[in-house]
C-alpha cells in the first residue's frame, strides 16, 4: 500500500536540501530569481525580515495567493507559514509550516 | 575494494555513502574533476537538480562527468540524479550529462504533500522493496536499448541501460541495501593486482 506525508517522506524532503540554500520570498518575481540562483527551496513570506527590522512589527502568513503564484513559478519545493496558534491563518493556505 | 564515487555537491550525499560502505565498498566525495580519478563507478544523488546542475557548471565539473560516462564505468542516478542522467527532460531544451536514453519528467508524481512510501516489485528481487517518493520524477519513456526494472501505478521508475542505471526513489533513505547490492555487480570484477602479488612479482621478476 502507498502512503503520504510519513516521517521517512518528511525527513527524507529535509535531507534532499543539505548542501543547498533556502531563499525567503515575497512574490513569484523573487523566487524565480531565487531558483535561477540555484536555491533549493523558497519560503514565501509576508514580509522578509529586513523589512521587519526596518518598519518593526511582526511579519504575518503570505497571502494564500502570494503562496499559490510563487508555487507556479518555480519548479522548486515551495514553503509557507504561519504563525503558531493562528490556526484559521494556517487554514487558509497552509497548515503550520507546510511544504508543498 | 571497489571505489565508489559520489557526487557531493548538493542532496543527499552522506546516505549513499553510508550505503556504499554498509555494502563493503569505497565511497568518494567527489567535488572537483580530480576527484573522479581512479574511481571504478558514481552515484548521482537525490537533491534539487536545478541546484546540482548549477553547481556541476560552477565547479568545471559537466566535462569531467561527460568524459566519465565515456569510460563506460556505471553511473547511478537516484531521482535528481535521474534527471541528470537522461537523455531528454520534459519541458527543458537542453538536458544535462544526456547520457542515458530515457525521457524523464520532473516532479510527476505530484508536490512535497503528495510524496509518498510504496512497496515496489522490482525485476529480479524476490521480496518487495520498500520505496520512498520525495517529489520524484518518472521516465515517460526509454529506448530500446533501455531494460525497465520496476514500474509503479504504471509510470516506469527504475530502469537500467547498459551501464547507467537509474531510479525515481530513494533506496539511500532506507536500510535496504540491495540496489546498491545490484550497482555494484555493475562494476567488472577487478584486474587491480594486490601488494602481495606486486611483492612476488618485484622478488622473482
Amino acid at each position: 500500500m502507498s502512503e503520504q506525508g510519513t516521517n521517512r517522506v518528511k525527513r527524507g524532503m529535509a535531507e534532499m536540501q543539505k548542501g543547498g540554500v533556502i531563499m525567503d520570498v515575497v512574490n513569484a518575481e523573487q523566487a524565480r530569481i531565487a531558483e535561477a540562483a540555484g536555491a533549493t527551496a523558497v519560503m514565501a513570506l509576508e514580509r522578509v525580515p529586513s523589512d521587519i527590522r526596518r518598519d518593526g512589527g511582526v511579519a504575518r502568513m503570505a497571502d494564500p495567493r502570494i503562496t499559490e503564484e510563487v508555487m507556479k513559478a518555480v519548479s522548486i519545493p515551495v514553503m509557507a507559514k504561519a504563525r503558531i496558534g493562528h490556526i484559521v491563518e494556517a487554514g487558509a493556505g497552509s497548515d503550520g509550516c507546510r511544504l508543498y | 575494494m571497489k571505489r565508489i564515487g559520489v557526487l557531493a555537491l548538493q542532496g543527499a550525499v552522506r546516505e549513499h555513502m553510508r550505503s556504499i560502505e554498509a555494502c563493503k565498498a569505497e565511497a568518494v566525495a567527489v567535488k572537483w574533476p580530480k576527484d573522479l580519478e581512479g574511481l571504478d563507478g558514481l552515484i548521482l544523488p537525490g537533491g534539487e537538480s536545478t541546484a546540482i546542475r548549477r553547481a556541476i557548471d560552477r565547479y568545471g565539473l559537466m566535462e569531467s562527468l561527460c568524459e566519465f560516462a565515456k569510460t563506460g564505468k556505471p553511473l547511478f542516478g537516484t531521482c535528481a540524479g535521474l534527471i541528470l542522467l537522461a537523455g531528454t527532460v520534459v519541458g527543458y531544451e537542453e538536458p544535462h550529462l544526456g547520457v542515458m536514453d530515457v525521457v524523464v519528467e520532473r516532479n510527476s508524481f505530484g508536490r512535497q504533500v503528495d510524496s509518498f512510501e510504496a512497496p515496489l516489485s522490482i525485476k529480479g528481487m524476490e521480496v518487495a522493496f520498500e520505496a520512498v517518493f520525495i517529489r520524484a520524477p518518472h521516465i515517460v519513456s526509454a529506448g530500446p536499448s533501455v531494460e525497465v526494472l520496476c514500474e509503479h501505478k504504471g509510470k516506469i521508475v527504475m530502469a537500467r541501460c547498459g551501464q547507467f542505471l537509474g531510479c525515481s526513489f530513494h533506496p539511500e533513505l532506507t536500510d535496504d541495501h540491495r540496489i546498491m547490492e545490484y550497482f555494484l555487480s555493475m562494476v567488472p570484477p577487478q584486474r587491480t593486482l594486490s601488494c602481495q602479488t606486486i611483492q612476488f612479482i618485484v622478488k622473482y621478476d
